[in-house]
């Protein structure tokens, strides 16, 4: 129980911490440039093709979607699309647009924008990776201007929470990308070398420059939508590849705000004067997952749930969140992280580890005495998931098994998964980013390309995993969110129940900030911290020297 | 002074885990991170494991990987560059130009490149072999050219003509008058190489590509030193790889020497 206390202190300790972080805010002041840093450079400035992080955390702060999620609350807001209705079969949405908007080149903003930009992304000549989200049972979403400030958008079959769809899909400037569209090349349009004034977006910030591996600085959009914001003059995205020197950027005072603090360096933050923020278990869940595939070589092992369960049993959760995490993580036994508020089941049974069971459960299954032994695959750039191999090494051993641990450079991990299945467990993290189950449907059905321990299955291979694409699919039709509810917490039983993947730890979101950055108000779901960059603002001294 | 140094040292990492209680893999989850105690003289690591049992047997891996790697090497060096010396003509050439390819590479970048290559899902003994081989296959080269330079030389020493005007087969020559002629600059070559080995079992094991978890080694001990919060929370984590200093200290003092009094010799 000591995690739990320890876990509850930090929790206290971080909402205390916060509300006086939030206290502080009163009459925002205007002008500075902040300076936040990226692990690596963006690859694109053209929002319909960037795949990568870094270029879309950039791009986010350029340009705007129709209706937002409020990273605090979960919930759909208003963005550029002031209202909207939704009609009884719940498959045609009404959008009324805000009118006077301009993009930051000046041109207006009109429904032809809007319809020019989800023929853009639906295009499958381009392959955005937007398409996919815009898919509903594989077929596009449809969208038609009704005046110059209506659209509607006309669904395949009812969808639940369709207003998340619209969330950071960027609207483009037709008057810009049309032509490149209509020939053909809009891949290539708004590259790393496009001059910063041909980009033009509908977001607080526009592009100023570019200096290849240096930085990349966005100056405040005078025509953004929001009077009177952004606060902020410009943003500068520095590239700093390695964690250790952006602690160290960051203690020196080069750079206002670290988005995720890796927990061990938490306490070495807060020991040179950075005002840390806690915001308890993010959306991310890692976990090991088995590999059930055909070819899979250990598949006469894995495939037997009590083998699966008993290692299981015989994981130390609370040990790895707190020599691995510093308590600042919680341990999981579903995929649904208790910092998702509106999903999260909390019923599922949290069985502690029981060695005496697990070694039970193994005998029962006809495997006492049998030398068992298989690898875990594991990124070498994540030092958290080689621990926590690491941990399962020692902890299997006690029941006699044998693991050998496989580290890889990342790219090279993923493509043993997702492409030559060549593993036999790996350990992953999933759920970074939105807190609805629809963007995970491609994990949880038996034809989905993520569907990780077995995945593109032309029929479901197991009668528990037909049940799963019978829930999921009726959670994604459903449009009320008790019964949504209802399904998806049967999912996570039965996902639980099947052990397919062992559920290990949900490490907390920790954010930092140098004490000068007023309206920070950072959230679980990802951008962190400059979700609301509009309205943060820099105070003109902060307590940190 | 170096030379008893070495031998302490030595000596110490080989029997130390005789007296050593602590397994280098047991974890003791309740003393993670544990400064040095009574008990634990160098403190503990994240998983509670002892750092003082994790240097000895980790320093006994590293340390018989590259006296084996060396030996290895120098015996490849030595049939490579005593061949290519001896019998001259186009196996000269062939063999010089072989190592002229592995010479010209950065011998520490081809021995990641070709490790990195090879399956990672290796038992730790496997890997420990397959690491030996790395390292002398990619650093035969040198010593190989160093041989073939002195077998030149020692063929052309009055007592190999009188000897070969004798009648003496070609064979016996190489292995009676020749070959023996080569020890010191194999013992020098030995006490360079040696560090140099054990430096590089280090990367690998540093870069992840050694014998990897559980399994101790010293590159192992130095990898979690690259986070900037340990040196003030971790403090103690540092002290196994002060202790590693010592050694690379005393065999580069030696290896030097030996060289000079080497070159000095000739």
């Amino acid at each position: 129980m000591s995690w739990i206390r320890r876990t509850g202190a930090v929790a206290l300790a971080a909402s205390i911490l916060q509300t006086a972080l939030l206290a502080a805010d009163a009459a925002p002041q205007h002008g500075g440039t902040l300076r936040v840093v990226q692990r690596a450079e963006p690859k694109t400035f053209n929002p319909v093709v960037a795949l990568d992080a870094p270029s879309r955390d950039i791009l986010r702060r350029i340009h705007a979607d129709l209706i937002s999620i409020d990273r605090q609350t979960q919930t759909t807001v208003p963005a550029l699309a002031e209202s909207w209705t939704r009609s009884k079969d719940g498959r045609t949405y009404r959008l009324k647009l805000r009118k006077e908007v301009r993009f930051s080149d000046g041109a207006p903003f009109t429904a032809a924008d809007v319809v020019f930009s989800f023929a853009v992304y639906l295009d499958e000549k381009i392959k955005s990776p937007q398409r996919d989200l815009l898919l509903i049972d594989d077929r596009p979403i449809e969208c038609r201007a009704i005046d110059a400030w209506t659209v509607e958008f006309r669904l395949p079959q009812p969808y639940a929470a369709a207003e998340r769809l619209f969330d950071s899909v960027a609207l483009l400037p037709k008057h810009r990308l049309e032509n490149a569209w209509r020939q053909g090349n809009l891949q290539d349009a708004w590259s790393l070398s496009t001059p910063p004034e041909e980009i033009a977006g509908l977001g607080p910030f526009r592009l100023k420059s570019y200096s290849p591996g240096e930085r990349v600085v966005l100056e405040r959009n005078p025509y953004y939508w929001k009077k009177s914001l952004p606060n902020l003059d410009a943003i500068e995205f520095r590239f700093l590849p390695d964690e250790d020197v952006q602690l160290a950027r960051f203690v020196a005072g080069d750079v206002d705000i670290l988005n995720r603090v890796n927990p061990k360096s938490a306490r070495y933050l807060q020991s040179k004067g950075a005002s840390l923020a806690d915001l308890g278990p993010g959306l991310e869940y890692n976990f090991l997952c088995f590999n059930l595939s055909p070819n899979s070589s250990k598949r006469a092992w894995f495939e037997n749930r009590d083998f699966r369960q008993a290692l299981s049993l015989a994981v130390d959760r609370e040990a790895m969140a707190r020599i691995i995490f510093q308590s600042r993580a919680a341990p999981i036994w579903g995929h649904v992280s208790p910092g998702n508020k509106l999903w999260y089941f909390a019923q599922l049974p949290r069985t502690p580890r029981n060695v005496p069971a697990a070694r039970e459960l193994l005998k029962r299954a006809g495997f006492a005495g049998k030398p068992m032994d298989f690898s875990i695959l594991v990124s070498a750039s994540s030092a958290e998931r080689v621990q926590m191999a690491t941990m399962l090494q020692s902890d299997w051993k006690e029941i006699g098994i044998s693991v050998n641990i496989v580290t890889l450079e990342f790219r090279a991990m993923l493509d043993r998964v997702l492409n030559t299945r060549q593993f036999d467990t790996c350990i992953l993290g999933l759920g970074g980013g939105d807190a609805d189950p629809n963007p995970e449907m491609n994990v949880w059905l038996s034809s989905g390309a993520m569907h990780l321990w077995n995945p593109n299955q032309p029929h479901p291979a197991t009668p528990w995993e037909a049940e799963l694409d019978s829930l999921m699919h009726r959670q994604m039709v459903t449009l009320d969110y008790a019964a949504r509810k209802q399904a998806y917490d049967r999912v996570q039983q039965i996902v639980a129940e099947q052990a397919p993947m062992i559920f290990l730890v949900s490490p907390h979101v920790v954010v930092a900030q140098r004490g000068n950055v007023g309206n920070f108000r950072p959230a679980i779901l990802d951008h962190q911290t400059l979700w609301n960059a509009d309205e943060l603002y820099l105070k003109t001294a902060g307590p940190v020297q | 002074m170096a030379r008893i140094s070495l031998i302490v040292i030595v000596a110490l990492l080989l029997a130390g885990p005789l007296f050593c209680p602590f397994d280098p893999i047991a974890q003791d989850r309740e003393a993670a991170s544990s400064p040095p105690t009574i008990h634990h003289w160098l403190g503990t690591d994240d998983y509670g494991r002892d750092l003082a049992a994790r240097f000895l047997y980790g320093g006994r891996w590293s340390i018989l990987t590259g006296a084996a790697a060396t030996l290895l090497a120098l015996t490849l060096g030595w049939i490579a560059g005593g061949a290519a010396g001896f019998i001259g003509g186009a196996a000269d050439a062939i063999i010089m130009m072989v190592a002229e390819w592995f010479l010209a590479v950065p011998w520490l970048y081809l021995l990641v490149a070709a490790r990195a290559a090879m399956p990672l899902d290796l038992s730790p003994r496997v890997a420990m072999l397959a690491i030996i081989l790395l390292i002398a296959i990619v650093n035969w080269a040198r010593p190989a050219r160093l041989v073939r330079g002195l077998v030149l030389t020692l063929s052309r020493k009055g007592y190999v003509e009188a000897a070969r005007g004798f009648g003496v087969p070609r064979w016996k020559i190489f292995v009676r008058h020749i070959l023996p002629g080569t020890a010191g600059l194999l013992t020098a070559q030995a006490l360079l190489l040696f560090p140099r080995f054990v430096l590089a079992e280090v990367t690998l094991s540093f870069l992840g590509l050694g014998a990897g978890e559980p399994h101790p080694s010293w590159g192992a001990l130095i990898l979690p030193l690259k986070q900037i919060y340990l040196l003030s929370d971790h403090w103690w984590t540092l002290l196994p790889t002060l202790l590693m200093l010592p050694f690379f200290v005393a065999t580069a003092i030696l290896a030097q020497g030996l060289e000079k009094r080497y070159r000095l010799s000739r």
